[in-house]
């Protein structure tokens, strides 16, 4: 193409802003950086559409929508003065599990297999609000089967808290390690091209390794954390129904999947751009100080992915 | 949609090595202006001849014209089909649970009504007709068809930056087409929620038939389209950017040129919202999230979701893209309408700059006036007295553009041929549905029209009134440059005459109706006191009448095509003695587009210019120097 | 914000050798900032939406300028990018009103005639007014 990108420089041409630019000592401006840069602003609006609709349905979320007592969006949560027994030392597991088994299925939490069990055997089980004289008889009959219960009362909230591990699944320790290794994989990434500016092609497929090991392991890290989220764990009625988190289990479940998993597929999708340049890049001369905008360009893209998921640890995971 | 822009761009992306540019640098400093010779290095010793392969030449063409003209192809074709479920609609306003010719006989086994339609199939017949003409045909054949051929042609570069980038941007259309065919075979048949799938409509499984399992595929057609889209906008932005001929300076360009940049421009930043949407609502409906459903909601005693979003999130941003592609749909047919009226009143274009500026403020404006397709969802209402302001504004540059296609014809030598019939007819047609669309603006009087036909007329006076002549204004404007072959004049004037008047027709007594309170989008409008009186039916049998002819003048332009591309007389270079750089190569362009990349001179109207000996003065040829002074002039007799 | 050079070349050499690796430093300590700043503001979701916001901007700031080369760039990138950050802007803006407000009364039959948009019939399913 590049007789084609020639042309403007012809008489009668300053029209285009190409011609003038390289003489003013910015960087020169190529088709192929002004369509990244149009295709990142068509990114920018993509995830407005879905960040944005995380930022208002959240602001919108009615203060009861979440509690520590009731499953996600459950109108029981909305009655004050409502208590719940955190059942600390399970005593008789089957005989506990079996006692409130029908009080959770009431309140719309249906547990599947053993889940209710290992919830209880866990310590993380609370059972769902009950008028305080109902929960004193509730309390009495479990202590009969060994248990050791603490009442714990109705709180409300419009959206899940991070920390609070009554309604919030999310590891933040874990993302901010992730988050850790998405931006060092930004600056083996930017290093790549600095090196082949200086013509250092070697260098280059180094960093280029590096970069795609880094996002991977990234990827990796958030494959597991989806994993023990939808199925390794098994979480208080607050967080979910049927003790796993996964797209259904809550408005905050739907945008947190859906952003993050678009976010996932765009690291994906960096891997696999980064795989092709490495490969490309194994033939020598391939990418010179003097040609190397595949680089640049695929640079361009996987720093937008990182910038996106600064904004995505800020919103999703720490407010 | 990454990896596929940026697999492709691989190896078209290479920068300006240094060596070409000091050659080209050297190349203007030396060349005077008139002087070919000198400059356009790097274009002229890359002429690439065409592909031998017929597969790689005329199937997978990387070739902007191919590309282009495989849209045009495939957008007539689903044109066809669009409109014949118009028809079908029509049929049932006006002979309603009659037996419909041929669809009747075709679908006795499917509905068992013994030949009666379905409610739900009507529904199906007006969500697939405004989904296939909005999506499938009007904007693939005015972006994607005419952009595709003219963009590199007009400017004077020898193709798309991006070949195979705009290659792959006509295949994404493929599974879209797919799709939405398939769905109509499913179980439950095609999607049946409107051509805006609203939920809680489009959303549960059991609401409709077509929410079974159409509404699935619609949703992903849709999504394919949009990549095709977004990959088709970022093409030609970075082309007209970025590749314009020497001298053609972005105030020289052509109209159509002007239109398609600004249409991309509203495609690369309107449709990522949509394809936003489009991916939450098909993750509500296959995984369960809960994005536009409300608590504790279910249908026909399914287990609810659990519920949390909002129904009305959907419509903002649908409508964020949606009503922004209103104005995808007719910018470049009003780009395209002011290049063949200043071509045929042999003038310049009267405001030209402020044509342009009033293409960029409609494009501005289309961006915050969404919500004034939702004045009756229960919106917001201080939210509602905004749109309704930035509505009303709009009227402002359109009526720009309006007297100043009436200016360029005023005094002008008007030759009235079937482009410039089109064109004529685009402006007088688009005068009446852009005034409709004033009164919808406010809210009061929306409230009361918009879920009739009055707002179903008001779209058809735009967007067949509008766009859909504009096509035409190009498909005849333009076929001699495509095909090498004219088409045939008298038939033209011909299809021009019935379609104009079989267009009022149809579409003017949806004003009356729709005033009277004929809801759109019911299969059953005599059900309603109210309207089973003589006289509404009247108007629905004038008006289904009216379409059936409609339909049938339609022939005559598929004749002339067919025949006109076998058998039309040969067509010059330059037939119609116009000025844009297109006609300043042959007819069909080579492969290459140009032998010399032209040099441009001027802008694009320079028509009767004084001291020229003919009444045209093409933009490759210098403007003679006595009649410099009087160019300047705007607006000469 | 864009710096100007004197030649290509002296620009190339400024991309090469920018500090990427004090860029990469900053971005490592605001995150450990962040980390800690939303473990004590906790409570105070004022200061935590203030706070984190600010931290996020700077370090999407950085990314920007050093790994994308903006600081580089001609001011073409802001032409696009710009546009695009104030549509994103009125997208949002717009939608507060009607998504982004939330019910201030639950009771429910309050709610029905208050806000429009507010959930109505909880666990009662199909019931609607």
């Amino acid at each position: 193409m590049a007789h084609e990108t020639a042309t403007a420089l012809a008489p009668d041409a300053p029209a285009s802003p190409r011609s003038a630019k390289p003489l003013q000592g910015h960087s020169p401006v190529t088709p192929g950086k002004v369509a990244m840069w149009f295709f990142l602003a068509t990114e920018v609006m993509f995830f407005t559409g879905l960040i944005g609709t995380y930022i208002v349905l959240r602001a919108g979320s009615p203060p009861t929508a979440y509690s520590n007592l009731f499953p996600p969006a459950s109108a029981k949560a909305e009655r004050p003065g409502l208590v719940g027994l955190r059942i600390e030392q399970p005593g008789d597991v089957e005989a506990v599990a079996r006692l409130i088994r029908p009080l959770y299925e009431a309140h719309g939490a249906y547990y599947e297999g053993h889940d209710l069990e290992h919830l209880i055997e866990q310590g993380h089980a609370i059972t769902p609000g009950l008028e305080p004289e109902k929960t004193e008889a509730l309390a009495a009959q479990l202590r009969s089967l060994g248990a050791t219960v603490e009442e714990e009362s109705l709180h409300t909230y419009a959206w899940p808290l991070p920390y609070d591990t009554h309604t919030n699944p999310l590891s933040i320790d874990l993302t901010a390690v992730n988050t850790f290794i998405l931006i060092c994989s930004s600056v083996t990434m930017v290093l790549a091209l600095a090196a082949i500016q200086r013509g250092d092609a070697s260098r280059m497929r180094l960093w280029l390794l590096a970069t795609i090991v880094i996002g991977s392991v990234f990827l990796g890290v958030q494959v597991y954390e989806y994993r023990e989220l939808m199925f390794g764990h098994v979480y208080p009625p607050g967080i979910s129904a049927d003790g796993h988190f996964r797209p259904s289990s809550s408005l905050f479940a739907s945008c947190f999947f859906t952003m993050t998993g678009f976010h996932g597929a765009h690291v994906a999708g960096g891997i696999i751009s980064l795989l092709i340049l490495f490969l490309t890049a194994l033939k020598p001369g391939r990418y010179t100080q003097a040609h190397h905008s595949p680089i640049e360009l695929v640079g361009l893209y996987w720093h937008f992915v990182d910038l996106v998921w600064i904004i995505l640890f800020t919103v999703v995971y720490l407010i | 949609m990454s990896t596929n822009s940026l697999g492709s761009a691989d190896g078209n992306i290479e920068p300006v090595s240094e060596a070409t540019r000091a050659e080209a640098r050297a190349a203007s400093e030396g060349g005077g202006h008139g002087d070919h010779g000198g400059h356009g290095h790097g274009h002229d010793d890359h002429v690439h001849p065409a592909p031998s392969n017929f597969l790689t030449r005329y199937i997978f063409s990387t070739d902007h014209k191919i590309i282009g003209i495989q849209f045009l192809f495939s957008g007539l074709l689903f044109f066809i089909l669009g409109g014949l479920l118009a028809l079908a609609v029509r049929w049932q306003l006006a002979w309603p649970w009659s037996r419909v010719p041929i669809l009747s006989t075709i679908m006795e086994g499917e509905w068992k009504t013994g030949g009666q339609m379905p409610p739900e199939f009507y529904n199906k017949l007006f969500t697939m007709h405004a989904t296939v003409m909005i999506f499938f045909v009007i904007i693939p054949l005015l972006t994607g068809a005419f952009g595709n051929f003219l963009i590199p042609l007009m400017i004077g570069a020898r193709d798309m930056a991006f070949p195979k980038l705009n290659m792959l941007s006509y295949w994404f259309m493929w599974p879209a087409f797919i799709l939405m065919l398939q769905s109509f075979v499913v179980e439950g048949g095609a999607a049946e929620a409107g051509w805006t799938s609203y939920p809680l409509l489009a959303l549960f499984r059991w609401a409709t038939p077509g929410s079974l399992n159409g509404q699935t595929l619609w949703l992903m057609s849709l999504l394919f389209a949009g990549v095709s889209s977004m990959m088709g906008s970022i093409n030609y932005i970075t082309t007209i950017l970025m590749l314009r001929a020497p001298g053609m300076k972005l105030f020289r360009m052509p109209m159509t040129v002007w239109a398609l940049f600004i249409t991309a421009l509203l495609q690369a930043f309107a449709l990522p919202v949509l394809t936003s949407a489009l991916v939450m609502q098909l993750l509500d409906r296959t995984v369960g999230t809960n994005f536009f459903t409300p608590v504790a909601w279910s249908v026909a005693n399914q287990p609810g979701p659990v519920g949390g979003g909002q129904t009305i999130l959907w419509q903002h941003l649908f409508w964020f893209y949606s009503h922004p592609a209103v104005y995808i749909m007719i910018l470049p047919a009003m780009g395209i309408v002011s290049d063949v009226i200043s071509t045929f009143s042999r003038k310049p274009l009267f405001g030209y700059k402020p044509m342009v500026f009033a293409i960029a403020g409609i494009a501005f404006l289309g961006f915050i006036v969404w919500g004034h397709h939702m004045f009756q969802s229960g919106m917001n209402p201080a939210l509602g007295a905004t749109f309704m302001l930035s509505t009303m504004m709009i009227a402002l540059p359109s009526a720009i553009k309006t007297f100043n296609w009436i200016g360029t014809l005023w005094s002008g030598s008007i030759h009235f041929t079937t482009p410039m019939l089109f064109a004529i007819g685009f402006v007088s047609m688009f005068v009446i549905g852009g005034l409709s669309g004033i009164f919808m603006a406010a809210t009061p009087v929306d409230m009361h029209i918009h879920d009739t036909y009055f707002i179903v007329g008001h779209i058809h006076y735009v967007l067949f009134g509008g766009s859909t002549f504009g096509i035409f204004a190009a498909i005849y404007y333009w076929f001699p440059k495509m095909f090498g072959r004219m088409m045939d004049e008298r038939l033209g004037k011909i299809h021009f005459v019935l379609t104009f008047i079989f267009f009022n027709g149809t579409f003017f007594l949806m004003h009356i109706i729709g005033m009277h309170g004929h809801p759109r989008r019911i299969a059953t409008p005599y059900e309603y006191e109210f309207l089973n009186r003589p006289g509404i039916h009247f108007m629905n049998e004038f008006m289904t009448v009216n379409a059936l002819l409609l339909g049938a003048s339609q022939l005559i332009v598929v004749y002339n095509f067919v025949v006109s591309l076998f058998a039309g007389p040969r067509a010059s270079e330059n037939p119609w003695r116009a000025n844009t750089l297109e006609w300043a190569t042959a007819s069909p362009p080579p492969h290459y587009n140009f032998l010399k990349i032209p040099t441009v001179y001027h802008a694009a109207y320079e028509y009767s210019v004084p001291g020229v000996e003919e009444d045209y003065l093409p933009q490759t040829r210098p403007l003679p120097p006595a009649s410099q002074q009087m160019v300047l002039e705007p607006a000469r007799g | 914000m864009a710096v100007t050079y004197a030649t290509h070349e002296e620009q190339e050499a400024a991309e090469a050798h920018a500090p990427y690796i004090k860029v990469w430093v900053v971005l490592l300590v605001l995150t450990v900032l962040e980390y800690f700043y939303a473990k004590l503001m906790a409570g105070n979701m004022t200061a935590l939406v203030l706070g984190l916001l600010i931290l996020a901007g700077i370090k999407a700031a950085l990314v920007a300028l050093y790994f994308m080369h903006v600081k580089f760039e001609g001011r073409w990138v802001y032409a696009i990018m710009v546009p695009a950050g104030i549509l994103a802007a009125i997208l949002v803006l717009a939608l507060m009103p009607d998504i982004g407000t939330a019910p201030e009364n639950p009771d429910v039959e309050e709610t029905v005639w208050s806000a429009p948009n507010a959930p109505l019939g909880r666990d009662e399913p199909g019931v609607r007014v």
